[in-house]
């Protein structure tokens, strides 16, 4: 009897309405937490597995040595490497492909490889405009790499304590 | 029979077999890099150290020999702590960069490191380095990573036979080394590429260009020589990166000889015909589709009617060869012949069906006693010579079991000696030694043989008196007939003279026949007097002599380079060809593209008549067809009955069923008598020496003419070869691009270098420069000039690169001395008095 009392008081005070509301009420007046992307963006882990890039000692030479390991553990076969002798006798790649279709973005590529040449940064917002812009070359890769090299040397350093 | 226990396994092994051969018959795994089956125990790397039962110290497998009873522990702790510590050892001096070296992921000692080593390096000083050696165009040398194990030094002291790389130094500072800087030049040099366990000795055309997991291996036979040689090629990307040796005990062991191994960047070169093309004007190629040339060669072809003739490579396989000469024949000529090389037909009726070696290149091991009549043989068979070198060894250095008969005395790279003689008086040479076999015989029957064959007013030197006194004393004595043997103009008649003075010593015969698949040309019916399976043709065809003396309404070449290989003169000349060179733009006026043999199916019959079939290792460019396609679309075409073949296994089972008794027996005999045997009357062929005057300058160039004669240079046999870049940028090849003359004759000519020689070319006339070797064992007043003349030069925009293309001799216009003399070709051959 007292529960069907509660409850005709409950219909007609529209109680349960003001208490949905109450949660609206409060957040109005807290802080927000919205990021208005692009403009703002949320701080990224220095381990984040974005788009990839190549990089390059100070001095300016290629740090990719052509092992092939990156191609080789890389679970979606998704790196194609061509390589061979450079002039000067050392071992350099001619054709540095990455699939962006096929990548899962693990980071398997960042971890076999021995020189931390191909690395993957935080960019993660980008997009192509045809299909076989999907393919980041050796040049795009480096020039990935020349541009957020600061960037990358930060993330790695921070790590570089848990490595 | 022994045996012994090994972790708890019983084994039986063989008395006096090594731990490490027990071990491995039975599947335990022992670690090991300076043990390899083939070459001696060295036991300098310590890494196969066991514990055996009994002993104080761990044992190396390699070294120990079983006994009954015996107890070896493979895992105990002992044994593992002793490995790690020869591992660690090891590693102290060795790079740890496996990512930039070319042997990472095929690396024993990556391996080893990683099955028996530690999981960290305590070394942390200095690491030492050692100096790279350039030993020529084919071996790359990171001598760093070398861990001394010595199996390169040994495979070049017990197998090539030249001990061209040596220990140098003690402890530190022992390295790997070649003697005073030269390069390489054994025939199977290659070989120390996979012997050397770690990253020190590559190859160098594969050098970085792909791993060891990105390949696909397949196997195939190669096609150099005619012992037929099991291999793989690695392919990636459908292209083929590297070859490397199939183990087959019976013919190539465990080795692989330079030519085999490297012919497969003419494969891969840049002058492969990838489209048919037809010749518009001199000079001028026009591409054209498959569809649109295929009636044309079939108009030509039902044009000329019966007027045709066939030139099959003898490289090329059976199935090609059948069906050339099932095309041939059907449109009704039997003008067909695959034996481009030789000379003398005169009784090919008398040749046996199946002319294969009497013995096999396995049993060429057990002579104790060889004589090897007109023939490279290091280079022309790189697996009999290893096979004779093997006897050369039984019997030491100081008891010479091998004899060769040659104009020059040709390494053979083992204890040799030697009978020379100009390529006319082979004969006399080997009749002299038959009288002296009879006569050291001296049964009546013998003198008998004697006065039939006309030998008795022959005198032998102490050279041949020894020779037939070894091939009497030898149980199994062996004679060889080589490819410049198969070259002379009197062929027959020097297998007739060896084949009785095989008979009179009651050893083996061989003729070694010259090309990979020359026997399949006499089984497959390429030649102008058979037909498959040996069956007598009553209407003989033209023979490769008679070919280059007609002229025919269609030549068609298959896989041969007219211009080079042969020289037919016919209002059309089709080629059935691999590359594009120079030569045949010349020579030929349809180009089909046909694929390699690596790139197609087919069998290949080696010189013991094994019948070794192989699939194609990578697809050919899209326009490129296996020659048997294009003869079977051919005779399709031409509307010719049995041309619907669809695959060539079909083939194959065809030709097979034809070829079940064929005989192997010779009967060739002695033509005549010794003393009635008249040295032909030789037609010398000199040239005149057109002097330049230079006034004030008195003249120093002697002669008044010259006669020229030809050699035969390294790794020009086959198409394929001579578009092999890195083969003919070899010693092997460079020493032979030059011209030999006598010292005297030099120095008559006014102590020439340098001689320039011009080609006919249309588009511009190139000239090259030869060297002028002196050497003694040419004859005075001759020049001897390459066969094929190869011409280096740096390219326009790269004069690092080295351009490579090469020349026939008979493209020569002029040979001069710039300044000094000429030799003028175009005049008629004068045949001089003997003045």
């Amino acid at each position: 009897m007292l529960r069907r009392i509660a409850h005709f008081i409950k219909t007609y005070t529209l109680w349960e309405l003001l208490k949905g509301l109450s949660v609206t009420g409060r957040a109005l007046f807290r802080r927000k937490v919205t990021v208005q992307f692009p403009e703002q963006r949320t701080p990224i882990s220095p381990r984040f597995r974005g788009k990839h890039a190549l990089r390059r000692y100070p001095n300016g030479e290629e740090r990719c040595i052509a092992c092939k390991l990156c191609e080789a553990v890389c679970p979606a076969n998704a790196i194609t490497i061509e390589s061979e002798q450079r002039e000067d006798g050392s071992r350099r790649t001619t054709v540095y492909d990455i699939d962006m279709f096929k990548c899962i973005y693990c980071g398997f590529c960042e971890e076999a490889c021995p020189v931390d040449a191909i690395v993957e940064t935080n960019v993660f917002d980008y997009h192509f405009e045809n299909a076989a812009d999907r393919v980041m070359t050796k040049d795009l890769l480096l020039k990935m790499g020349d541009k957020h090299e600061k960037q990358i040397a930060e993330d790695r350093e921070v790590d570089s304590q848990y490595r | 029979m022994i045996k012994i226990n090994v972790d708890n396994k019983e084994i039986v092994a063989e008395q006096g077999q090594m731990l490490i051969d027990a071990a491995d018959g039975a599947g335990i795994a022992i670690p090991r890099f300076c043990y390899h089956p083939k070459l001696s125990v060295a036991a300098n790397c310590r890494m196969c150290l066991v514990e055996v039962a009994g002993l104080k110290k761990p044992v190396p497998a390699c070294a120990t020999a079983v006994s009954d009873g015996m107890v070896v522990h493979t895992q105990s702790n002992r044994t593992k702590q002793s490995q790690q510590a020869v591992m660690e050892f090891l590693l102290i001096n060795h790079p740890l960069d496996c990512p930039i070296c070319d042997q990472g992921g095929e690396c024993e000692l990556q391996d080893v490191a990683m099955g028996y080593g530690q999981d960290v390096s305590r070394f942390t000083e200095q690491k030492r380095v050692v100096e790279d050696k350039d030993i020529g165009p084919l071996i790359h040398t990171d001598l760093t990573r070398c861990i001394h194990c010595t199996r390169c030094v040994r495979f070049g002291q017990e197998i090539a036979g030249i001990k061209e790389l040596g220990m140098c130094g003690r402890g530190e500072h022992s390295e790997i080394s070649s003697f005073l800087e030269k390069s390489i030049d054994s025939e199977m040099s290659g070989n120390v590429i996979d012997v050397c366990p770690v990253g020190a000795l590559t190859s160098k055309p594969f050098r970085y260009s792909a791993r060891s997991w990105e390949i696909v291996s397949r196997k195939t036979i190669a096609a150099n020589d005619s012992s037929g040689s099991n291999m793989y090629c690695h392919i990636k990307n459908n292209q083929i990166k590297r070859v490397v040796p199939a183990q087959n005990d019976e013919i190539n062991e465990v080795w692989l000889s330079d030519k085999d191994r490297f012919s497969y960047e003419g494969v891969n070169s840049p002058k492969r015909l990838v489209k048919p093309m037809v010749k518009v004007f001199t000079d001028y190629w026009e591409q054209r589709r498959w569809e649109e040339i295929l009636p044309l060669v079939v108009e030509l072809l039902q044009e000329a009617g019966k007027d045709i003739v066939t030139i099959v490579s003898p490289n090329c396989t059976l199935e090609e060869m059948y069906l050339a000469q099932k095309l041939t024949r059907a449109l009704g000529s039997n003008h067909i012949d695959h034996r481009i090389s030789q000379k003398d037909f005169g009784r090919q009726d008398k040749w046996a069906d199946l002319p294969k070696t009497s013995i096999s290149l396995s049993d060429i091991e057990q002579s104790d006693s060889a004589f090897i009549i007109g023939s490279d043989l290091c280079y022309e068979h790189p697996m009999v010579s290893h096979r004779l070198r093997k006897v050369s060894q039984r019997f030491g250095f100081k008891d010479s079991r091998v004899w060769q008969l040659n104009e020059t005395e040709f390494s053979l790279r083992m204890s040799s000696k030697c009978l020379l003689a100009n390529k006319d008086d082979w004969i006399a040479e080997i009749a002299t030694v038959l009288k002296c076999v009879l006569e050291i015989k001296g049964v009546p029957e013998s003198s008998q043989r004697i006065g039939d064959l006309g030998l008795d007013g022959l005198d032998g030197e102490n050279s041949h008196k020894a020779l037939a006194k070894q091939l009497l004393d030898a149980k199994n004595p062996l004679i060889l007939l080589g490819n410049l043997c198969t070259e002379a103009s009197n062929f027959e008649e020097l297998i007739a003279w060896s084949q009785e003075l095989s008979l009179q010593v009651e050893g083996n015969w061989i003729w070694l026949p010259p090309y990979a698949n020359s026997l399949g040309g006499w089984v497959s019916g390429c030649v102008p007097h058979r037909a498959v399976g040996g069956e007598i043709i009553s209407s003989v065809g033209d023979d490769c002599a008679k070919m280059q003396e007609k002229k025919y309404q269609v030549a068609i070449g298959i896989g041969v380079e007219f211009g080079i290989d042969i020289t037919v003169e016919a209002e059309n000349v089709i080629a059935l060809t691999t590359h594009h060179t120079e030569t045949l733009n010349k020579h030929a006026d349809i180009i089909l593209p046909m694929a390699c043999i690596e790139e197609t199916a087919g069998t290949l019959l080696n010189m013991q008549g094994d019948w070794q079939s192989f699939s194609a290792c990578a697809n050919p460019s899209a326009e490129v067809k296996s020659g048997w396609k294009i003869l079977r679309v051919l005779g399709n075409f031409l509307n010719l009955e049995g041309f619907e073949y669809t695959s060539s296994k079909q083939i194959h089972d065809e030709l097979r069923s034809f070829s079940n008794e064929l005989n192997d027996s010779w009967n060739l005999e002695i033509a005549s008598p010794f003393k009635s045997y008249v040295k032909k009357e030789k037609e010398d062929d000199f040239y005149p020496v057109k002097i330049e005057v230079v006034e004030g300058r008195e003249t120093p160039v002697e002669l008044k003419r010259i006669k020229m004669c030809y050699h035969r240079c390294a790794y020009d046999d086959n198409i394929i070869l001579r578009n092999a870049d890195s083969l003919q940028q070899s010693k092997y090849v460079l020493s032979s691009n030059r011209v030999f003359a006598h010292p005297k004759t030099i120095k008559q000519l006014g102590n020439i270098t340098v001689l320039t020689i011009e080609f006919d070319d249309e588009v511009d006339k190139k000239s090259v420069g030869l060297e002028v070797v002196a050497n003694d064992c040419c004859a005075e007043g001759i020049l001897s000039l390459p066969e094929m003349i190869r011409v280096y030069r740096p390219m326009e925009y790269d004069e690092d690169i080295i351009e490579y293309s090469y020349r026939s001799i008979g493209d020569v216009t002029e040979i001069k001395v710039e300044g000094l003399f000429s030799l003028d070709l175009s005049s008629d051959v004068m045949v001089l008095d003997n003045d």
